[in-house]
């Protein structure tokens, strides 16, 4: 078991190898460079010398592969590089923008769970029901609407028109709540779709009449048959939906201001900031390997049929 | 029991939570909240363009400025004079001092300068300084060579005033002059400020500040409907209307010294034939484009704005006419034998492209292209990430961008940078000898009257020649809640925060 996560935390290597170079390459394809980008987006006229010095300095005029290799001996010594947008080290912009980024996604996660799961079972329990019918509406109208729109109308909703919560920034708890029930609001209609209709599949198999006719509560069957099987099939879907999250809500990020890696990495895209992207990468990287590790052994605990790394 | 004791304990706890969600509104005395759509990496106005962010926050100031009317104005220094064409005295104000209490004084001013001029190439060619020598309250300057753009440009915020002896980390706790002065700074975030009890020119009435930085227009519109913002600057220019009918809203707005610029290629056989550029100069509707574009702009016509003393009304402004439009294209040989609607010559289509970088130039242009239609000129629009390296590489027929064309309140900026020839940003390889030598006649005028006298030719010269399409000028907004009173709009944007800011 311990050589398997072990082999699985090592996989990240050869992951991140080949990622940072694709995105490298890409980056470095594209027309333009940093320096100039960030001065025009400041609305400047970059004098032509002093782009000249930045890029030199910054070892930008180096060819491609010296870059690469330049970046990437850096980071085996723990060295990110330095932010050409920010000016900052990536290091730096990053931890500072990650716990925002885990603080939303933690917030829209106990969000989602809490609603969409009870609202799930019981739609499933009531199916054919007015209950299970306006649910079902209500969601569908949730995975319908954008969520830069959702957004909109709950800043000014609750912001513009109640005053009752601030419309942007990140901080205290006060700050959390649009933009995370913005994100959950999405989130909360798709679960309850997907929870329902897992259920749905699983009332559906026969073990439930044999568990029924044994002379259990149909309440005690759901509960405790039911729900642990069906919810296996949702974890796979939710545990992808918790690694974007952790990649960041971009469009939600940026009309709250919610200062996370979503906003920082369209940001540095768009200003081939190669050094932010590159850590973004390595970010998205760990993430999904971890996330897709911690999904593979919760089904080991939750369906013990199932072995890990093909051994019995 | 253990529940009595818990109460007094469950009452202290939700008395912090509601102190702590108070926040702001314990901050003793009176506070304003601002908006920016951008800050600069640090505070250290030397380097980059940050100065711009520390100028427009009301922490740094530098020796002169320019007002409402883009006329140079005393600020640090209270007087100057200019000895011969290349030295300058300057007086500085008496009584200045520095955030940390320190006079400011020659030899501060001098410091201060060479701190910018080590830090960054821009700060050394920006004013063509020499060499700086300080007497008492006195900074002579000496320039490299005749320079008249000299006083303006030193009014650009990287040559703010700062105290170099300070010891204080530059990038976040600048020690400077303005009426505000910085107790905290987040990058890309915020800035909070407190006054400057001895400020110059009178304490502000303001105690305590905070600028956030909200890049997405339609959130820091909302940011002041909500009152999380008493102040912003810049806004959507599809909200403007709603702010203007809003009774608790006041809208500034002043014609800005940006302005949205067509530009030719003129290495482009087509674009090298002046009646060929008339004729798209001709086949603009000015006035329709602002009415497509809302409030946020004015009509420029011509390359400096209405608002600027540089005689915009007695130009030969750049004006709509189709059938003068169509006139032109016939007088340059083009017809459109095919009945396709678009004119050619000698069997080519008169085809151009117009390439920028800027989304939101989109509206605009795609009425260009309707109208230039009408006229018989194709154009097709191309949006990439950057013109820059485009215009290096010559690879384009027309370039759209805006450019801030007084942007120390002076002009001599614009046309050195764009129009003279050979000049590192002339990558339209525009070449027009009389403007050449009006250029280096305004470089070496020094009298505010010469010098305007000079800019009003070389526009001349540039509209006869139709050297570039000024389409349109951006307007500045500040809008504010009513709380808010003794605002200055200004032209140029880095201006936003002075000591007559008031709320209540």
């Amino acid at each position: 078991m311990n050589r398997y996560i072990i082999g699985r935390v090592l996989f990240v290597i050869p992951i991140m190898l080949v990622l940072s170079f694709f995105t490298f390459a890409l980056t470095y394809l594209s027309p333009s460079d940093p320096i100039t980008l960030k001065y025009e987006r400041m609305g400047a006229v970059p004098d032509k010398a002093l782009v000249e010095a930045e890029k030199e300095a910054a070892g930008l005029n180096e060819p491609f592969i010296v870059q690469y290799w330049n970046w990437l001996k850096n980071v085996l010594r723990g060295d990110l590089g330095k932010s050409y947008f920010y000016s900052t080290s990536v290091w730096s912009e990053m931890s500072k923008r990650i716990p925002n980024t885990l603080v939303l996604t933690g917030a829209t996660l106990l969000l989602t769970v809490l609603i969409a799961t009870p609202l799930g079972i019981l739609s499933a329990v009531k199916q054919g029901t007015w209950v299970d019918g306006l649910i079902r509406f209500v969601s569908f109208f949730g995975v319908s609407m954008p969520s830069f729109w959702v957004g909109t109308l709950l800043m000014y909703a609750f912001g513009v028109k109640l005053k009752l919560l601030p419309i942007l920034g990140s901080g205290d708890l006060k700050h959390l709540i649009l933009p995370a029930v913005t994100l959950a609001f999405w989130m909360v209609s798709l679960y309850v779709r997907r929870v329902r209709g897992s259920m749905l599949e699983e009332m559906n198999k026969d073990y439930l009449t044999g568990a029924l006719a044994q002379g259990l509560s149909h309440r005690r069957v759901i509960l405790k048959q039911i729900l642990p099987n069906s919810l296996l099939s949702v974890i796979t879907m939710f545990a992808m939906s918790i690694g974007s999250l952790l990649g960041g809500a971009t469009i939600v990020e940026t009309i709250f201001e919610w200062k996370g890696v979503g906003k920082m990495a369209v940001e540095a895209i768009s200003v081939r900031d190669y050094p932010i992207i590159q850590g973004y990468v390595l970010w998205m990287a760990i993430i999904y390997v971890t996330v897709n590790l911690v999904v593979d052994l919760s089904y080991h605990y939750l369906d013990p049929r199932i072995r890990l790394g093909g051994r019995r | 029991m253990a529940s009595k004791r818990m109460i007094p304990r469950i009452l202290a706890l939700a008395l912090c939570l509601s102190l702590a969600l108070m926040g702001g509104a314990l901050a003793e005395g009176k506070h304003l909240n601002g908006a920016l759509y951008w800050f600069g990496s640090s505070l250290d106005p030397a380097t980059e363009w940050d100065g711009w962010t520390t100028c427009r926050a009301g922490i740094t100031e530098t020796l002169v400025t320019v007002n409402e009317k883009y006329e140079i104005v005393p600020l640090l220094a209270d007087s100057w004079e200019q000895k011969d064409d290349t030295t300058w005295v300057l007086h500085v104000r008496d009584g200045v001092t520095f955030h940390n209490g320190k006079s400011v004084d020659g030899e501060a001013v001098k410091k201060s300068f060479e701190r910018a001029m080590e830090l960054q190439e821009r700060a050394v060619t920006a004013a063509k300084i020499a060499s700086i020598e300080a007497d008492g309250q006195n900074v002579t300057i000496t320039t490299t060579e005749p320079f008249g753009a000299f006083l303006a440009n030193i009014s650009e915020p990287m040559y703010s005033i700062v105290d170099v002896d300070a010891g204080t980390d530059f990038a976040s706790a600048p020690v400077a002059t303005g009426p505000f002065m910085v107790t905290g700074f987040e990058v890309n975030t915020r800035i909070d400020l407190a006054k400057y009890d001895g400020y110059w020119g009178g304490a502000s009435d303001i105690d305590t500040m905070t600028i956030l930085m909200i890049d997405d227009d339609s959130t820091r519109g909302m940011a002041l409907q909500g009152g999380q913002v008493d102040i912003v600057q810049r806004i959507a220019w599809t909200d403007i209307p709603t702010f203007e009918a809003d009774s608790a809203m006041q809208v500034f707005d002043t014609q800005g010294a940006r302005t949205r610029i067509l530009s030719f290629n003129y290495e482009n056989p087509f674009l090298a034939d002046v009646n060929v550029r008339k004729a798209i100069a001709a086949g603009i509707n000015y006035e329709a484009l602002v009415g497509v574009l809302g409030s946020g702009v004015s009509v420029a016509g011509a390359p400096y704005p209405a608002s600027s003393p540089y005689g915009y009304e007695t130009l030969n402004r750049q004006s709509y006419d189709a059938e003068a439009a169509k006139r032109y294209l016939a007088d340059a040989g083009f017809e459109d034998a095919d009945g396709n609607g678009y004119v050619e010559k000698d069997g080519q289509e008169l085809m151009l492209t117009i390439t920028y970088s800027n989304g939101s130039f989109t509206t605009m242009l795609e009425a260009v292209q309707d109208m230039l239609k009408q006229v018989g000129i194709h154009i097709e629009l191309q949006i990439v990430d950057s013109t820059s390296e485009l215009g290096e590489s010559g690879s384009f027929d027309m370039l759209c961008g805006n450019t801030q064309v007084l942007s120390t309140g002076d002009p001599q900026w614009y046309l050195d940078s764009f129009f003279k020839t050979g000049s590192s940003n002339n990558v339209t390889h525009y070449s027009n000898a009389a403007l050449d030598e009006v250029i280096e006649k305004l470089a070496q005028t020094f009298d505010i009257a010469g010098r305007e006298a000079l800019t009003i030719e070389a526009e001349k010269l540039m509209l006869d020649d139709c050297a570039a399409i000024w389409l349109v000028g951006e307007n500045n907004f500040v809008v504010a809640n009513s709380r808010v009173s003794s605002i200055t709009p200004y032209p140029i944007d880095y201006y936003f925060v002075d000591n007559h800011l008031t709320i209540d």
